[in-house]
């Protein structure tokens, strides 16, 4: 028993005291005799004309603090004896004073000028603020005026293209505009999380962005590198994107409210070319009609529906009627377009509200700030919508000089209601829909479409006195609801004490609650309660399944703690200056979800029945027999604990050179026993040069200012699903229905972290003439220890594939942000470059040993070959059409033949056509924003570039069995000799999967994934104050989503989501923001 | 609070800060022992054991069908013969075996070593759940010898394809089976001698007999018959008749009831039920598109052999393209291959008759075959001489437990003996092949992966 269950030892928890004490210890080793700071006071003016400049920043060299100026230009500081003040803001030449000559209240004036950098900005990792001149990592900051303007429904929708190293991923994007990942520099995991780390407020962030209101942002920071993101330690590997909500503005009070109204375009859903014309349809229909394709379902006693095309031709076929009404019919068939009926009954231009309001007071005891935001959201789908309310109450309260106590609310509601219909969940025949279907009739009355069965089945089913068993679509979405509400609440409590100057201990702690409700409701009316009960109906009417409704509660449940105690350091003596922090956090997330079914739902008072027996085989209608499905009811309980000590220290000597370093110990119950035993910490260090601060740099005719960085140090990564133990899973056994369990891990005692060594070196600049400046990065990424499948020897008894740690996965590449004003005068144009290269490479996993065919959704599950991108993109080499007939040839034994079952079977991993990466090594955004007085138009395009994807074609098994067409077959190989124009290859006699396969995954239809697009347009209005107090009003047009303006295909696919039923839709706003 | 902080001397104030966290250390241990998610067993207790045992997914069915492909009582269309997706499945049908398997895995090799590591599983943990009560220590013994049977049984089942039949001369050279007796895995794989492989069954199994009970509710659990029935195989199959009619005598003490086929209806579908009377343990074949029911036709010589006033001829056989079969014991289209009591009768009459008792033996076969044949037909065949009775029970056997599981080895043990040994022709395509009697292509290879991965040596 004992050597399955262990636990940490007593010698293990020594050691954990002893390291928290050491790292503590460590934090003081540099304590000296502290000098006292005086507060000062000041205010900010603009030379010409005398008014005060807001929000400029302050940074004062030795005591090293920073401040900001209020509304009323005026600021205060903490400085020591004779320091210099820096002070820095956008549109003015930065100035130097010394507080020796300063005297309190006095007003400094800035000159007005042409750079738009915020020289000094303080950056928030979540565990420190730190001057971003001292950083050493890799840290970007969203520009938060274009983060401003831009609409958004989450925080994150609107980074697009405002920063470097992210790639919105949307391959997974079938039909939802929403999905979407996230990657920050590439991919470092194969198993395991790839997502970055998302901390809002300091904590981590658990649960759905949408619950923050955008409009609570204050920034945005990445976290890219191992010295920028080690602070969160495990789980940093994929960097850390870090967003901070706003406080009120230092001792000021304000309002500020925005409204936004929006129009989302309905679905286009004439992109997707995998719908074939009404015509050609019908087409294939007569052929396989006239082969006997359909005579089996015909005869079957199944009664499965056929589609009115064919129901037509057996009418025809039997005589019943004549040739003129046929053709008649069929040409009107032909005239259909089911898309035309969606677009009109299905779908809608979606509408968007946003308002929100805010308030902030601000002084010496009390910086409070308190929001509301609710948003309504018309989906472009009919009876679709959702809104959202949120409230948000960021307080601090300070106590004399020792401690400051704070506690932030976050609340927020959001519920969505839909009883809508999507085109591609309307499967007539449990297929594609046929694209001639019609959801209403010449008079725009609801009709009938067909279902599971034949029309004449369904009415002799009538005559039986069973329930009505037609389908009416557009009728039925009256009877089903989907009904999702999540309601979050976030409870931060801070207290920070001052134990002597320059110590400071905080302590915060998270309560977090996320519930969520589902509730799907199937009336007693709908088709499926319908169908349910006429299936189960006996040859005496006697029906066994309950007629009523069916409903499904999901219930899920996320309760988190967070602890976290933090001693911070800093401290300045001549000039040194060093900070540094040291901590332990501790974290619990703990989430429940149930799932309850039941049938025989009276709605009115509640009562249900799930007494039936599930055990019998009840004879089915129209033929068989089969058991009554067992209502779904789950219950899942996952716990994540966490349990770290960190510390972080940072020196710079004379404001030239910073040194930093940081370490981490993580432990967690995901593992098992064994690996926190041995908890491996994580590391990092780097180093700065502020190379303008040398005397040699002073008049340097290029720079104006120049920063050398570089670090190493060690992320992880964390997989949850991954256990030290042998584990098993209980199912009831098929044949005895008695409890039985299956291993589904055997269990790795040698399981343990995923490691990212990262290796960063970059610098920042700004130019002499202050107009252009920017960053460029280099880094180098090698995860060690990655999770991999290993096939062991199947004699161990696990033949399965077997997680271990033991794949490498390397990610190299450059980040380049360039920024520059080449006009400035009335009218000003700023343009902004972002620039991303990333290779990423598998440089260790057990050979291929598999399938060939996993190659041909590699694109989307890896499949690791050393030397090659995680996710690739190959193709069958292709050979032509057959002049003969029209079939697609392939090779055996030195011979273009129709030998599609040998070929592939022979087929290897070097005879297919290996094409690149499925994710863009490439990224790239321009943005330029031309501001003439009081208007400004800005517009931002993207680039994608050094990827692949696989166009999707007609395949004929997937056309005959499932209604799967698409626009190609209007192409098809018809007659000898058309093998000279077309490519796609002729329809088959019979349906032939491997033939199709040879012709869809064929090198023929990879295209180059290459593409730029036109992101957002913006046109901000800022009016001439109406009161006084008003003082920043911007009226704002904008444009999302404009589509793609060049592509390497031909084919108007948006190579980012090949798949997608229908493209981005584009989006129209006008929003309204002020503040007083 | 502000001023009791205010009066704090500093210092203080710094150690109970530095206290803090070494309380989180102290509790760290059960903090961090919480499991992360509660679907998640770490089988440790009886019940988790038994669960796994009483899966039967693992333990009963997709047993090896690769013997009952290869061997001949039965043959395919070519039609039917090229539409076998598994090529390994058409290559032991012509007797061409081939160490490489479709995606480099063999289903033979790799589900049986799974049934292994599952009952190694509970017998590395067994002996350290302490039992409190009588019946817990009965449940405990007899989960100990439900994994001793099953991991016998799957020993076995491997033995009749990777490994040479068992010849005592050589039993103590030839290459046996890699013997996997403990879960970590990993155990180095290397080869056992036919002897210490078949020694490891049998030492599994005569412990299994004592810890297991003689009946239970379930037939997909092994009894302490069934662990007597497969004794009396394994020492059948190694020419140890007096142990072999030791084995099966104990087995029938215990349990010798027989169907009388002359009750049975042979118009249904598969006229014998699943778990009937004659079932000591349930198994099954399963996988594979040639060994079922409307796949296979069965040999036409096979065929005729059967007497028209046997019963077997209608419940086992009906037309349709040819002969096929739809006698399993398990009551569907997938071929049974657990143990019967008919199966113990016949290895009875067949030590008996080895062993020179003629008259036990005809009363074991008249046992039988009275429940198979119309008004005693069979009994001039029952003659007391020695060698016409052993060809006799022989054919009998042959017919009685066609297509379960056991002609295979009944090949592979009786070529031994020139007197009954054969050669088998198969023609496909207009192709003949044959198999030579002691050929080496009565050993399967062992699958390339497990070679590559562990260096063990291949057959010849």
């Amino acid at each position: 028993m004992n050597r399955w269950h262990k636990t940490i030892s007593s010698t293990q928890r020594g050691r954990i005291c002893a390291l928290s004490i050491a790292i503590l210890l460590l934090s003081f080793a540099t304590l000296k005799a502290q000098t006292p700071y005086r507060s000062i006071r000041g205010k900010i003016v603009e030379e010409a004309g005398g008014a005060p400049v807001v929000g400029a920043s302050i940074r004062a060299s030795l005591s090293g603090r920073a401040a900001q100026t209020d509304v009323h230009g005026i600021f205060a500081i903490s400085v020591a004896e004779s320091d210099t003040l820096h002070i820095a803001m956008i549109g003015y030449a930065a100035k130097r004073v010394t507080t020796v000559t300063l005297r309190d209240g006095e007003a400094i004036t800035l000159t007005k000028e042409s750079l738009q950098i915020d020289e000094i900005e303080v950056v928030n990792t979540g565990y420190q603020k730190i001057d971003k001149w001292r950083t050493t990592g890799a840290i970007s900051t969203i520009d938060r005026t274009a983060y401003d303007v831009r609409f958004k429904y989450n925080a994150l929708d609107a980074i697009e293209g405002l920063s470097t190293s992210i790639n919105f991923d949307r391959r997974l994007n079938g039909n939802d505009n929403n999905r979407h990942t996230i990657q920050l520099r590439g991919i470092g995991s194969i198993f395991s999380e790839q997502r970055p780390l998302i901390v809002v407020d300091n904590f981590p962030f658990e649960g759905d962005i949408s619950d923050i209101n955008p409009n609570d942002i204050d920034n945005i920071v990445l976290l890219k590198d191992a010295a920028a993101a080690s602070i969160w330690g495990a789980q940093a590997s994929n960097g850390v994107i870090v967003i901070t909500t706003k406080k009120a503005t230092p001792n000021t009070k304000s309002i500020n409210f925005s409204v936004s109204q929006g129009w989302q375009e309905r679905h286009n859903l004439y992109y997707n070319r995998s719908v074939m014309s009404a015509k050609d349809f019908l087409e294939m229909e007569q052929i396989l009609f006239d082969r006997g394709y359909y005579n089996s379902t015909e005869t079957s006693p199944s009664r499965l529906a056929l589609t009115p095309g064919v129901e037509s031709m057996i009418e025809r076929r039997d005589g019943r009627i004549e040739q003129d009404v046929f053709d008649r019919r069929l040409a009107e068939l032909a005239l259909y377009d089911v898309r035309r009926d969606a677009a009109k009954y299905l779908y809608r231009n979606g509408w968007n509200q946003q308002y929100s309001f805010g308030m902030g007071v601000s002084n010496d005891m009390v910086n409070t700030r308190v929001s509301v935001g609710y948003d309504d959201v018309e989906e472009t789908i009919q009876r679709f919508g959702r809104n959202r309310f949120s409230l948000m109450a960021n307080n601090e309260f300070k106590w004399g000089k020792r401690l400051t106590t704070g506690l932030n609310i976050n609340l927020s509601n959001r519920m969505s209601v839909d009883k809508g219909l999507r085109l591609e969940r309307l499967r007539p025949a449990a297929k594609t829909i046929y694209p001639y279907a019609r959801l209403v009739d010449d008079n725009g009355n609801p009709v009938p479409m067909i279902k599971d069965y034949r029309q004449s089945f369904i009415e002799e089913s009538r005559d039986d006195g069973l329930l009505d068993w037609r389908y009416v679509p557009l009728d039925d979405r009256d009877t089903y609801e989907e009904r999702l509400q999540n309601t979050r609440m976030a409870l931060d409590f801070f207290a920070g004490i001052n134990i002597f100057s320059g110590l400071h201990m905080d302590i915060r702690y998270q309560y977090l609650s996320d519930q969520q409700q589902g509730r799907y409701q199937y009336d007693e009316d709908s088709y499926y309660v319908r169908n349910l009960v006429n299936q189960f109906t006996d040859a005496n009417g006697n029906a066994v399944f309950p007629y009523g409704a069916i409903r499904t509660d999901e219930k899920g449940s996320g309760i988190g703690h967070a602890g976290r105690l933090q001693l911070n350091f800093d401290k300045a003596v001549g000039r040194h200056r060093v900070s540094a922090i040291a901590g332990s956090e501790i974290r619990q997330f703990v989430q429940d979800r149930k799932v309850a079914q039941v049938y025989g739902l009276d709605k009115e008072v509640l009562t249900y029945n799930n007494t039936l027996n599930y055990q019998t085989y009840y004879p089915l209608r129209p033929i068989g027999s089969g058991r009554i499905p067992t209502p779904t009811n789950t219950l899942n309980l996952k716990t994540d604990r966490f349990l770290s000590y960190y510390a972080n220290g940072l020196y710079t000597f004379d404001n030239k050179y910073t040194l930093s370093s940081s370490v981490r110990w993580d432990a967690s119950n995901l593992f098992g026993v064994k690996t926190n035993q041995k908890g491996v910490p994580l590391w990092s260090v780097g180093a700065n040069w502020q190379v303008h601060e040398e005397d040699f740099m002073r008049d340097n005719p290029i720079f104006q200012s120049l920063k050398l960085k570089t670090s190493y140090g060690y992320n992880g990564n964390v997989n949850r699903s991954a256990s030290a133990f042998a584990t098993a899973n209980y199912f009831s056994d098929y044949i005895t229905n008695l409890p039985n369990a299956t291993i589904d891990n055997p269990g790795n005692p040698q399981l343990r972290w995923e490691k990212i060594g990262i290796w960063n070196a970059g610098l920042d600049f700004v130019l002499r003439n202050n107009r252009v400046w920017g960053s460029i990065d280099g880094y180098r990424k090698v995860s060690k220890d990655v999770l991999g499948n290993y096939r062991l020897d199947p004699t161990s008894g696990f033949n399965r594939m077997y997680l271990i740690n033991y794949a490498n996965v390397k990610n190299s590449g450059v980040d380049v942000e360039i920024h520059a004003v080449p006009v400035q005068s009335a009218l000003r144009w700023q343009t902004d470059v972002y620039l991303s290269k990333v290779s990423n490479e598998v440089t260790k996993y057990e050979p291929f040993d598999g399938a060939v065919n996993s190659f041909y959704t590699a694109w989307i599950n890896p499949v690791p070959i050393v030397g090659k991108p995680l996710y690739n993109v190959f193709g069958i080499p292709w050979h032509g059409l057959d002049g003969d007939t029209g079939a697609p040839l392939v090779p055996v034994e030195g011979e273009l033949g129709m030998r599609y079952r040998d070929y592939l079977n022979g087929l290897e991993m070097d005879d297919l056509r290996y094409f690149g990466s499925a994710i863009p090594i490439w990224t790239g955004s321009w943005r330029n924003s031309i501001t003439y007085k009081s208007l400004t138009l800005s517009a931002t395009l993207s680039w994608k570039a050094g990827y692949y994807f696989t166009r999707n074609s007609i395949s004929y098994a997937e056309l005959f069995s499932a209604h799967r067409g698409h626009q190609d077959f209007a192409e098809r190989w018809k007659a000898p000799g058309d093998e000279l124009r077309t490519q796609v290859p002729s329809m088959p006699e019979t349906s032939d999967a491997q033939r199709d396969l040879v012709y869809t995954q064929s090198e023929l239809l990879v295209e180059k994934g290459d593409h730029i697009r036109l992101n957002d347009v913006q046109l901000a209005w800022r009016p001439p104050a109406v009161f006084r107090s008003m003082k920043n009003t911007q009226l704002i047009l904008q444009a999302n989503n404009l589509g793609i303006i060049w592509s390497a295909n031909k084919y108007r696919i948006d190579p980012d989501m090949p798949n997608a039923l229908y493209p981005l839709q584009r989006m129209f706003m006008l929003s309204i923001k002020s503040s007083f | 609070m502000m001023n009791i902080l205010n009066k704090l001397k500093p210092i203080r104030l710094f150690f109970m800060a530095l206290a803090t966290p070494l309380f989180l250390g102290a509790c760290a241990a059960d903090f961090l022992d919480v499991k992360p998610d509660q679907q998640m067993v770490v089988p440790r207790s009886m019940k988790d054991l038994r669960a796994l045992l009483d899966n039967t997914m693992k333990m009963n069915i997709s047993m090896p069908y690769f013997g009952e492909t290869a061997s001949d009582d039965q043959y395919l269309t070519y039609d039917r013969y090229i539409s076998l997706t598994q090529e390994e499945a058409r290559l032991a049908y012509i007797w061409q075996p081939s160490s490489h398997y479709r995606n480099n895995e063999s289903l033979e090799w790799n589900n049986r070593y799974e049934q292994i590591f599952y009952c190694n599983i509970v017998l590395d943990r067994i002996d350290d759940i302490h039992a409190n009560t009588a019946v817990e220590t009965r449940e405990r013994d007899e989960i100990k010898g439900t994994a001793l049977f099953f991991r016998a049984f799957a020993y076995w089942q491997l033995a009749q394809l990777f490994c040479k039949p068992y010849v005592p001369q050589t039993a103590g050279q030839d290459l046996g089976l890699p013997l996997r007796l403990s879960s970590d895995i990993n155990d180095a794989t290397v080869r056992a001698t036919v002897g210490q492989t078949w020694a490891q069954m049998i030492d599994d199994l005569r412990q299994s007999a004592v810890l297991l009970p003689a009946s239970v509710a379930w037939k997909t659990r092994p009894t302490s018959t069934a662990a007597y029935a497969l004794l009396a195989r394994i020492y059948l199959a190694m020419g140890e008749y007096a142990n072999a009619a030791e084995m099966a005598q104990q087995s029938l003490k215990a349990d010798d009831s027989l169907i009388n086929y002359a009750l049975l209806d042979p118009s249904r579908t598969y006229p014998i039920d699943k778990f009937n009377d004659e079932v000591l343990f349930h198994s099954v074949m399963t996988g594979g598109l040639a060994v079922r029911e409307n796949r296979l036709i069965v040999d036409s010589t096979l065929f005729r052999s059967y007497n028209d006033r046997d019963y077997r001829k209608q419940v086992y056989f009906y037309f349709n393209d040819g002969v096929r079969y739809k006698g399993s014991y398990n009551g569907e289209r997938d071929f049974f291959c657990g143990l019967t009591t008919s199966e113990m009768v016949i290895t009875l009459a067949e030590a008996e008759a080895r062993l020179g008792r003629l008259s036990a033996a005809m009363d074991a076969m008249r046992k039988l075959l009275s429940n198979r044949y119309m008004d005693g037909s069979y009994a001039d065949r029952l003659v007391a001489d020695g060698e016409k009775l052993l060809v006799f029970i022989l054919e009998e056997r042959r017919k009685e437990l066609i297509f379960r599981g056991v002609r295979w080895t009944d090949l592979r043990r009786l070529n031994q003996d020139s007197r009954f040994a054969k050669t088998l022709v198969r023609i496909l395509d207009g192709q003949e092949y044959v198999l030579e009697p002691n050929s080496s292509r009565y050993v399967f290879p062992i699958p390339q992966n497990v070679i590559d991965k562990t260096g063990i040596p291949q057959n010849e």
